[in-house]
Protein backbone atom coordinates (compact mmCIF):
# COMPACT_ATOMS: atom_id res chain seq x y z
CA UNK A 1 0.00 0.00 0.00
CA UNK A 2 1.18 3.43 -0.77
CA UNK A 3 -0.40 5.71 1.72
CA UNK A 4 1.52 6.43 4.86
CA UNK A 5 0.31 5.07 8.17
CA UNK A 6 0.77 6.54 11.63
CA UNK A 7 4.40 6.26 12.62
CA UNK A 8 5.62 6.40 9.04
CA UNK A 9 7.53 9.47 7.97
CA UNK A 10 5.72 11.88 5.69
CA UNK A 11 7.06 12.35 2.19
CA UNK A 12 8.04 15.90 3.05
CA UNK A 13 10.28 14.71 5.90
CA UNK A 14 11.85 12.07 3.71
CA UNK A 15 12.39 14.55 0.91
CA UNK A 16 14.19 16.92 3.24
CA UNK A 17 16.49 14.19 4.55
CA UNK A 18 17.00 12.63 1.13
CA UNK A 19 18.03 15.95 -0.36
CA UNK A 20 20.68 16.23 2.32
CA UNK A 21 22.10 12.88 1.28
CA UNK A 22 20.31 10.57 3.71
CA UNK A 23 20.40 7.31 1.80
CA UNK A 24 17.83 5.62 4.02
CA UNK A 25 15.37 8.42 3.26
CA UNK A 26 16.08 8.10 -0.46
CA UNK A 27 15.45 4.40 -0.22
CA UNK A 28 12.23 4.95 1.70
CA UNK A 29 10.93 7.29 -0.99
CA UNK A 30 11.87 4.78 -3.64
CA UNK A 31 10.25 1.89 -1.74
CA UNK A 32 7.09 3.89 -1.17
CA UNK A 33 6.55 4.96 -4.77
CA UNK A 34 8.26 2.55 -7.15
CA UNK A 35 5.15 0.36 -7.46
CA UNK A 36 2.91 3.21 -8.48
CA UNK A 37 5.48 4.66 -10.88
CA UNK A 38 6.10 1.29 -12.50
CA UNK A 39 2.34 0.76 -12.71
CA UNK A 40 1.91 4.12 -14.41
CA UNK A 41 4.77 3.43 -16.83
CA UNK A 42 3.30 0.02 -17.67
CA UNK A 43 -0.01 1.71 -18.38
CA UNK A 44 1.71 4.30 -20.58
CA UNK A 45 3.75 1.67 -22.43
CA UNK A 46 0.82 -0.65 -22.97
CA UNK A 47 2.43 -3.33 -20.83
CA UNK A 48 5.90 -3.22 -22.42
CA UNK A 49 7.74 -4.22 -19.28
CA UNK A 50 11.30 -3.53 -20.38
CA UNK A 51 10.41 -0.05 -21.47
CA UNK A 52 8.42 0.60 -18.33
CA UNK A 53 11.38 -0.52 -16.24
CA UNK A 54 13.69 1.89 -18.04
CA UNK A 55 11.23 4.72 -17.61
CA UNK A 56 10.81 3.94 -13.93
CA UNK A 57 14.55 4.05 -13.43
CA UNK A 58 14.80 7.31 -15.33
CA UNK A 59 11.96 8.78 -13.32
CA UNK A 60 13.69 8.11 -10.01
CA UNK A 61 17.07 9.12 -11.35
CA UNK A 62 15.73 12.47 -12.42
CA UNK A 63 13.66 12.92 -9.29
CA UNK A 64 16.44 12.09 -6.83
CA UNK A 65 18.90 14.24 -8.71
CA UNK A 66 16.55 17.19 -8.60
CA UNK A 67 15.26 16.81 -5.06
CA UNK A 68 16.90 20.01 -3.93
CA UNK A 69 14.85 21.90 -6.51
CA UNK A 70 11.57 20.66 -5.06
CA UNK A 71 10.33 23.53 -2.94
CA UNK A 72 7.38 21.78 -1.31
CA UNK A 73 8.15 18.27 -0.11
CA UNK A 74 4.44 17.58 0.31
CA UNK A 75 4.18 17.75 -3.46
CA UNK A 76 6.77 15.01 -3.98
CA UNK A 77 4.28 12.40 -5.10
CA UNK A 78 2.57 14.47 -7.78
CA UNK A 79 5.93 15.92 -8.81
CA UNK A 80 7.34 12.41 -9.19
CA UNK A 81 4.43 11.34 -11.35
CA UNK A 82 4.79 14.50 -13.42
CA UNK A 83 8.32 13.41 -14.21
CA UNK A 84 7.11 9.92 -15.09
CA UNK A 85 4.34 11.33 -17.26
CA UNK A 86 6.71 13.64 -19.13
CA UNK A 87 9.19 10.84 -19.72
CA UNK A 88 6.47 8.48 -20.91
CA UNK A 89 5.05 11.14 -23.18
CA UNK A 90 8.39 11.89 -24.80
CA UNK A 91 9.47 8.27 -25.06
CA UNK A 92 7.08 7.29 -27.79
CA UNK A 93 3.92 7.91 -29.69
CA UNK A 94 0.64 7.15 -27.98
CA UNK A 95 -2.66 6.87 -29.75
CA UNK A 96 -5.54 9.17 -28.89
CA UNK A 97 -7.29 6.64 -26.70
CA UNK A 98 -4.21 5.97 -24.59
CA UNK A 99 -3.45 9.68 -24.30
CA UNK A 100 -6.91 10.18 -22.89
CA UNK A 101 -6.50 7.25 -20.53
CA UNK A 102 -3.23 8.73 -19.31
CA UNK A 103 -4.80 12.17 -18.98
CA UNK A 104 -7.40 10.67 -16.64
CA UNK A 105 -4.67 8.84 -14.71
CA UNK A 106 -2.66 12.05 -14.35
CA UNK A 107 -5.70 13.93 -13.14
CA UNK A 108 -6.31 11.18 -10.65
CA UNK A 109 -2.71 11.42 -9.49
CA UNK A 110 -3.05 15.20 -9.16
CA UNK A 111 -0.33 15.62 -11.73
CA UNK A 112 -0.53 18.56 -14.08
CA UNK A 113 0.24 18.49 -17.78
CA UNK A 114 3.58 19.86 -18.95
CA UNK A 115 3.37 23.60 -19.45
CA UNK A 116 4.87 23.34 -22.90
CA UNK A 117 2.34 20.79 -24.08
CA UNK A 118 -0.80 22.70 -25.09
CA UNK A 119 -2.32 19.55 -26.57
CA UNK A 120 -2.04 17.81 -23.22
CA UNK A 121 -3.53 20.80 -21.46
CA UNK A 122 -6.47 20.88 -23.86
CA UNK A 123 -7.01 17.18 -23.36
CA UNK A 124 -6.99 17.60 -19.60
CA UNK A 125 -9.52 20.43 -19.75
CA UNK A 126 -11.75 18.27 -21.95
CA UNK A 127 -11.50 15.39 -19.48
CA UNK A 128 -12.35 17.65 -16.55
CA UNK A 129 -15.32 19.13 -18.38
CA UNK A 130 -16.64 15.70 -19.25
CA UNK A 131 -16.32 14.58 -15.65
CA UNK A 132 -17.87 17.79 -14.38
CA UNK A 133 -20.93 17.21 -16.56
CA UNK A 134 -21.59 14.04 -14.55
CA UNK A 135 -21.24 15.66 -11.14
CA UNK A 136 -24.49 16.87 -9.73
CA UNK A 137 -23.25 18.51 -6.53
CA UNK A 138 -22.91 22.25 -7.34
CA UNK A 139 -20.51 22.78 -4.43
CA UNK A 140 -18.07 20.24 -5.82
CA UNK A 141 -18.50 21.64 -9.33
CA UNK A 142 -17.62 25.16 -8.16
CA UNK A 143 -14.41 24.01 -6.51
CA UNK A 144 -13.36 21.83 -9.44
CA UNK A 145 -14.06 24.55 -11.98
CA UNK A 146 -11.63 26.85 -10.19
CA UNK A 147 -9.06 24.16 -9.48
CA UNK A 148 -8.75 22.96 -13.07
CA UNK A 149 -9.95 25.98 -15.00
CA UNK A 150 -7.92 28.62 -16.78
CA UNK A 151 -6.09 29.83 -14.83
CA UNK A 152 -5.78 27.03 -12.33
CA UNK A 153 -6.17 28.01 -8.68
CA UNK A 154 -4.54 26.62 -5.57
CA UNK A 155 -6.76 25.22 -2.87
CA UNK A 156 -6.02 28.22 -0.67
CA UNK A 157 -7.00 30.61 -3.46
CA UNK A 158 -10.22 28.68 -3.99
CA UNK A 159 -10.99 28.78 -0.29
CA UNK A 160 -10.47 32.53 -0.22
CA UNK A 161 -12.49 33.11 -3.34
CA UNK A 162 -15.45 30.97 -2.33
CA UNK A 163 -15.27 31.92 1.34
CA UNK A 164 -14.87 28.31 2.41
CA UNK A 165 -12.61 26.69 4.98
CA UNK A 166 -9.55 25.18 3.33
CA UNK A 167 -10.52 21.72 4.59
CA UNK A 168 -13.87 21.96 2.83
CA UNK A 169 -12.15 22.72 -0.46
CA UNK A 170 -9.76 19.79 -0.12
CA UNK A 171 -12.54 17.39 0.87
CA UNK A 172 -14.54 18.39 -2.21
CA UNK A 173 -11.48 17.79 -4.34
CA UNK A 174 -11.07 14.38 -2.73
CA UNK A 175 -14.64 13.65 -3.81
CA UNK A 176 -13.89 14.80 -7.33
CA UNK A 177 -10.77 12.66 -7.49
CA UNK A 178 -12.84 9.67 -6.48
CA UNK A 179 -14.96 10.42 -9.52
CA UNK A 180 -11.79 10.63 -11.59
CA UNK A 181 -10.68 7.22 -10.28
CA UNK A 182 -14.07 5.85 -11.26
CA UNK A 183 -13.55 7.26 -14.75
CA UNK A 184 -10.09 5.72 -14.80
CA UNK A 185 -11.52 2.32 -13.91
CA UNK A 186 -14.05 2.66 -16.67
CA UNK A 187 -11.39 3.65 -19.21
CA UNK A 188 -9.24 0.69 -18.19
CA UNK A 189 -12.14 -1.71 -18.58
CA UNK A 190 -13.12 -0.24 -21.91
CA UNK A 191 -9.61 -0.60 -23.19
CA UNK A 192 -9.50 -4.21 -22.10
CA UNK A 193 -12.65 -4.98 -24.12
CA UNK B 1 -22.26 4.71 8.07
CA UNK B 2 -21.47 4.44 4.39
CA UNK B 3 -23.88 2.54 2.22
CA UNK B 4 -21.88 0.19 0.02
CA UNK B 5 -22.43 0.09 -3.70
CA UNK B 6 -24.37 -2.94 -4.81
CA UNK B 7 -22.23 -3.39 -7.89
CA UNK B 8 -18.73 -2.13 -7.12
CA UNK B 9 -17.41 -3.80 -4.00
CA UNK B 10 -13.75 -3.86 -3.02
CA UNK B 11 -13.46 -7.43 -4.27
CA UNK B 12 -15.11 -6.46 -7.54
CA UNK B 13 -12.74 -3.54 -7.94
CA UNK B 14 -9.66 -5.74 -7.45
CA UNK B 15 -11.00 -8.38 -9.80
CA UNK B 16 -11.79 -5.74 -12.41
CA UNK B 17 -8.31 -4.24 -12.22
CA UNK B 18 -6.68 -7.64 -12.33
CA UNK B 19 -8.69 -8.59 -15.41
CA UNK B 20 -10.37 -11.44 -13.54
CA UNK B 21 -13.98 -10.50 -14.20
CA UNK B 22 -15.99 -12.69 -16.54
CA UNK B 23 -17.28 -10.95 -19.64
CA UNK B 24 -20.80 -10.48 -18.33
CA UNK B 25 -19.56 -9.14 -14.99
CA UNK B 26 -17.32 -6.69 -16.79
CA UNK B 27 -20.19 -5.56 -19.02
CA UNK B 28 -22.42 -5.04 -16.00
CA UNK B 29 -19.74 -3.05 -14.24
CA UNK B 30 -19.14 -0.93 -17.32
CA UNK B 31 -22.82 -0.13 -17.53
CA UNK B 32 -22.83 0.85 -13.89
CA UNK B 33 -19.78 3.05 -14.26
CA UNK B 34 -21.64 4.98 -16.93
CA UNK B 35 -24.16 6.13 -14.33
CA UNK B 36 -23.68 8.34 -11.26
CA UNK B 37 -23.16 6.47 -7.98
CA UNK B 38 -22.18 8.17 -4.74
CA UNK B 39 -21.52 4.84 -3.03
CA UNK B 40 -18.86 4.05 -5.65
CA UNK B 41 -17.19 7.32 -4.76
CA UNK B 42 -17.23 6.42 -1.08
CA UNK B 43 -15.29 3.27 -1.93
CA UNK B 44 -12.87 4.96 -4.32
CA UNK B 45 -12.07 7.73 -1.86
CA UNK B 46 -10.34 5.01 0.15
CA UNK B 47 -8.19 3.90 -2.76
CA UNK B 48 -5.18 5.73 -4.09
CA UNK B 49 -4.49 5.79 -7.78
CA UNK B 50 -1.15 4.10 -7.12
CA UNK B 51 -2.97 1.21 -5.49
CA UNK B 52 -5.20 0.92 -8.51
CA UNK B 53 -2.19 0.97 -10.82
CA UNK B 54 -0.37 -1.72 -8.85
CA UNK B 55 -3.50 -3.90 -8.81
CA UNK B 56 -3.83 -3.37 -12.53
CA UNK B 57 -0.62 -5.18 -13.28
CA UNK B 58 0.36 -8.65 -12.26
CA UNK B 59 2.86 -8.67 -9.43
CA UNK B 60 5.35 -10.27 -11.82
CA UNK B 61 5.22 -7.11 -13.91
CA UNK B 62 6.16 -4.84 -11.04
CA UNK B 63 9.72 -4.53 -9.86
CA UNK B 64 11.23 -7.67 -8.46
CA UNK B 65 13.49 -7.51 -5.45
CA UNK B 66 16.54 -7.92 -7.69
CA UNK B 67 15.36 -5.15 -9.98
CA UNK B 68 14.80 -2.84 -7.05
CA UNK B 69 18.32 -3.57 -5.89
CA UNK B 70 19.58 -2.64 -9.34
CA UNK B 71 17.37 0.36 -10.02
CA UNK B 72 17.73 2.19 -6.74
CA UNK B 73 21.56 2.48 -6.70
CA UNK B 74 21.51 3.75 -10.27
CA UNK B 75 18.74 6.20 -9.57
CA UNK B 76 20.31 7.50 -6.40
CA UNK B 77 23.78 7.89 -7.87
CA UNK B 78 23.11 11.54 -8.51
CA UNK B 79 22.92 12.34 -4.84
CA UNK B 80 25.90 10.30 -3.79
CA UNK B 81 28.32 12.63 -2.18
CA UNK B 82 31.15 10.13 -1.99
CA UNK B 83 31.53 9.97 -5.76
CA UNK B 84 35.01 10.95 -6.97
CA UNK B 85 35.00 14.55 -8.06
CA UNK B 86 35.27 15.45 -11.68
CA UNK B 87 38.19 17.53 -12.67
CA UNK B 88 39.39 19.18 -15.80
CA UNK B 89 42.30 17.29 -17.19
CA UNK B 90 45.29 19.56 -17.25
CA UNK B 91 46.97 19.83 -20.64
CA UNK B 92 50.12 18.01 -19.64
CA UNK B 93 48.20 14.92 -18.60
CA UNK B 94 45.37 15.13 -21.05
CA UNK B 95 45.13 12.19 -23.34
CA UNK B 96 45.00 13.09 -26.98
CA UNK B 97 41.50 12.76 -28.34
CA UNK B 98 41.25 9.66 -30.45
CA UNK B 99 37.77 10.11 -31.71
CA UNK B 100 36.01 13.11 -32.91
CA UNK B 101 34.46 15.63 -30.67
CA UNK B 102 32.12 18.05 -31.91
CA UNK B 103 29.77 20.82 -31.70
CA UNK B 104 26.30 19.88 -30.86
CA UNK B 105 23.67 17.49 -31.63
CA UNK B 106 20.44 19.33 -31.78
CA UNK B 107 18.48 19.44 -28.57
CA UNK B 108 15.43 17.76 -29.93
CA UNK B 109 17.28 15.13 -31.88
CA UNK B 110 19.08 13.50 -29.07
CA UNK B 111 16.95 14.27 -26.14
CA UNK B 112 17.91 12.44 -23.02
CA UNK B 113 16.74 12.53 -19.56
CA UNK B 114 19.26 12.23 -16.88
CA UNK B 115 20.95 14.67 -14.76
CA UNK B 116 23.22 13.97 -11.95
CA UNK B 117 24.64 16.28 -9.39
CA UNK B 118 28.23 15.51 -8.65
CA UNK B 119 30.40 16.44 -5.79
CA UNK B 120 32.74 18.44 -7.87
CA UNK B 121 34.70 21.07 -6.01
CA UNK B 122 34.40 24.71 -6.81
CA UNK B 123 37.23 26.20 -8.78
CA UNK B 124 38.41 29.46 -7.32
CA UNK B 125 38.36 32.23 -9.84
CA UNK B 126 39.98 35.60 -9.96
CA UNK B 127 37.77 38.20 -8.29
CA UNK B 128 37.14 41.79 -9.12
CA UNK B 129 38.61 41.71 -12.54
CA UNK B 130 35.97 44.20 -13.47
CA UNK B 131 35.61 46.99 -10.99
CA UNK B 132 32.24 47.14 -9.35
CA UNK B 133 31.24 43.63 -10.31
CA UNK B 134 32.08 40.33 -8.73
CA UNK B 135 33.07 37.37 -10.79
CA UNK B 136 30.46 34.61 -10.76
CA UNK B 137 31.73 31.14 -9.98
CA UNK B 138 30.59 28.49 -12.38
CA UNK B 139 31.19 24.76 -12.66
CA UNK B 140 30.41 22.34 -15.44
CA UNK B 141 29.49 18.74 -14.63
CA UNK B 142 29.75 16.03 -17.26
CA UNK B 143 27.69 12.87 -17.45
CA UNK B 144 27.59 10.04 -19.92
CA UNK B 145 24.33 8.71 -21.28
CA UNK B 146 23.50 5.80 -23.49
CA UNK B 147 20.81 5.97 -26.11
CA UNK B 148 20.23 2.33 -26.81
CA UNK B 149 17.61 0.92 -26.93
CA UNK B 150 16.20 4.10 -25.47
CA UNK B 151 18.27 6.54 -23.46
CA UNK B 152 18.44 5.01 -20.05
CA UNK B 153 21.83 4.67 -18.38
CA UNK B 154 23.83 7.54 -17.06
CA UNK B 155 27.08 7.59 -15.23
CA UNK B 156 29.25 10.37 -13.98
CA UNK B 157 32.41 10.67 -15.98
CA UNK B 158 35.21 9.81 -13.59
CA UNK B 159 37.96 12.32 -13.20
CA UNK B 160 39.32 12.99 -16.67
CA UNK B 161 37.69 9.82 -17.88
CA UNK B 162 36.75 9.15 -21.45
CA UNK B 163 33.39 8.50 -22.97
CA UNK B 164 32.81 5.09 -24.46
CA UNK B 165 32.00 5.10 -28.18
CA UNK B 166 28.29 5.56 -28.63
CA UNK B 167 27.80 7.42 -25.37
CA UNK B 168 26.29 10.86 -25.28
CA UNK B 169 27.44 13.73 -23.14
CA UNK B 170 25.04 15.53 -20.82
CA UNK B 171 25.90 18.58 -18.83
CA UNK B 172 24.89 20.28 -15.67
CA UNK B 173 25.94 23.69 -14.44
CA UNK B 174 26.37 25.16 -10.99
CA UNK B 175 26.31 28.93 -10.78
CA UNK B 176 26.74 31.02 -7.63
CA UNK B 177 25.43 34.35 -8.88
CA UNK B 178 23.11 35.74 -11.51
CA UNK B 179 25.01 35.78 -14.79
CA UNK B 180 24.82 35.42 -18.52
CA UNK B 181 25.80 31.88 -19.39
CA UNK B 182 27.51 30.76 -22.57
CA UNK B 183 28.53 27.21 -23.33
CA UNK B 184 30.97 27.14 -26.21
CA UNK B 185 32.75 24.45 -28.13
CA UNK B 186 36.14 24.98 -29.59
CA UNK B 187 38.31 22.79 -31.72
CA UNK B 188 41.66 23.14 -33.37
CA UNK B 189 41.87 25.86 -35.98
CA UNK B 190 38.23 26.86 -35.88
CA UNK B 191 36.27 29.65 -34.28
CA UNK B 192 34.57 28.73 -31.03
CA UNK B 193 30.80 28.55 -31.32
CA UNK B 194 27.94 28.83 -28.89
CA UNK B 195 26.33 25.50 -28.11
CA UNK B 196 23.90 26.70 -25.50
CA UNK B 197 21.73 28.56 -24.93
CA UNK B 198 20.72 28.98 -28.53
CA UNK B 199 18.87 32.21 -27.84
CA UNK B 200 19.91 33.77 -24.57
CA UNK B 201 17.32 36.30 -23.48
CA UNK B 202 18.69 37.23 -20.10
CA UNK B 203 21.00 36.33 -17.27
CA UNK B 204 20.54 33.00 -15.56
CA UNK B 205 19.54 32.79 -11.94
CA UNK B 206 22.05 31.20 -9.55
CA UNK B 207 21.67 27.55 -8.70
CA UNK B 208 22.30 24.21 -10.23
CA UNK B 209 20.59 23.38 -13.48
CA UNK B 210 20.74 21.16 -16.48
CA UNK B 211 21.81 22.19 -19.92
CA UNK B 212 18.44 21.87 -21.59
CA UNK B 213 16.23 23.44 -24.21
CA UNK B 214 12.48 23.65 -23.71
CA UNK B 215 12.69 21.41 -20.70
CA UNK B 216 14.54 18.66 -22.55
CA UNK B 217 18.05 17.78 -21.55
CA UNK B 218 20.56 18.54 -24.27
CA UNK B 219 22.82 15.69 -25.25
CA UNK B 220 26.01 16.19 -27.17
CA UNK B 221 26.97 13.51 -29.64
CA UNK B 222 30.77 13.26 -29.62
CA UNK B 223 30.72 11.41 -32.93
CA UNK B 224 29.41 14.55 -34.55
CA UNK B 225 32.23 16.69 -33.19
CA UNK B 226 35.61 17.42 -34.60
CA UNK B 227 38.90 16.38 -33.06
CA UNK B 228 40.54 18.00 -30.08
CA UNK B 229 37.41 19.84 -29.04
CA UNK B 230 36.82 21.43 -25.69
CA UNK B 231 33.77 22.80 -23.98
CA UNK B 232 34.13 26.25 -22.49
CA UNK B 233 31.66 27.58 -19.99
CA UNK B 234 31.50 31.32 -19.49
CA UNK B 235 29.47 33.08 -16.78
CA UNK B 236 29.48 36.81 -17.33
CA UNK B 237 27.92 39.56 -15.22
CA UNK B 238 27.17 41.34 -18.49
CA UNK B 239 25.94 40.22 -21.86
CA UNK B 240 28.76 39.27 -24.21
CA UNK B 241 28.57 40.24 -27.83
CA UNK B 242 28.32 37.23 -30.14
CA UNK B 243 31.49 38.20 -31.99
CA UNK B 244 33.47 38.18 -28.75
CA UNK B 245 32.45 34.59 -28.24
CA UNK B 246 34.13 33.57 -31.47
CA UNK B 247 37.69 32.81 -30.49
CA UNK B 248 40.14 31.23 -32.88
CA UNK B 249 43.10 31.04 -30.53
CA UNK B 250 43.07 27.61 -28.83
CA UNK B 251 42.07 27.88 -25.18
CA UNK B 252 43.45 24.82 -23.48
CA UNK B 253 43.62 25.83 -19.84
CA UNK B 254 41.34 27.62 -17.42
CA UNK B 255 43.75 30.50 -17.15
CA UNK B 256 43.71 30.93 -20.93
CA UNK B 257 39.91 31.01 -20.87
CA UNK B 258 39.94 33.49 -18.00
CA UNK B 259 42.29 35.74 -19.91
CA UNK B 260 40.05 35.55 -22.96
CA UNK B 261 37.00 36.46 -20.88
CA UNK B 262 38.15 38.81 -18.13
CA UNK B 263 35.67 39.35 -15.33
CA UNK B 264 33.86 36.12 -16.11
CA UNK B 265 33.62 32.86 -14.24
CA UNK B 266 34.84 30.07 -16.49
CA UNK B 267 35.17 26.33 -16.67
CA UNK B 268 36.76 24.11 -19.25
CA UNK B 269 36.06 20.54 -20.15
CA UNK B 270 38.04 18.60 -22.70
CA UNK B 271 36.27 15.32 -23.31
CA UNK B 272 37.87 12.17 -24.57
CA UNK B 273 36.31 9.23 -26.33
CA UNK B 274 37.78 5.78 -26.02
CA UNK B 275 38.90 4.25 -29.31
CA UNK B 276 36.55 1.71 -30.80
CA UNK B 277 37.71 -1.84 -30.51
Amino acid sequence: MISSTPGEAEDSDLVRSAAEGDRAAQHALFDRHHGGVMGYCLLACNGDRERALELTQETFLRALCSLRELKDGDRFRSWLFSIAANLCRSSGAQDARRRELLAVAQLSLDTGPADDEPRERELRIAVVQRLLSRIEDPDVRAVVALKYGEPEHTTREIAARLGLPHGTVTSRLVRFRAAVKRALLRAILEEAC
Amino acid sequence: MLRPCEILSEGMLKAALRGQLPAEGRAALLRHLGEPCEACLDLLECWTTEEMLTELHASDDLLSWAERERVFPTASAGLASARPPLRVVPPETRRPPRLAWAAVASAAAVALFTLVTLGRPWHPVAKDVLKGTSTPAVTLFALAGSRSPTPHIVRALPAGGPLVPGELLLLRIRLDARAWIYLLSQKQGELSEVLWPLNATGPHEPGEFEVAESGTALAIDPQALGTDARLLLIASPKRIDARRLQIREPLRTRSEVERAFPGCGVDLLPVIVEPER
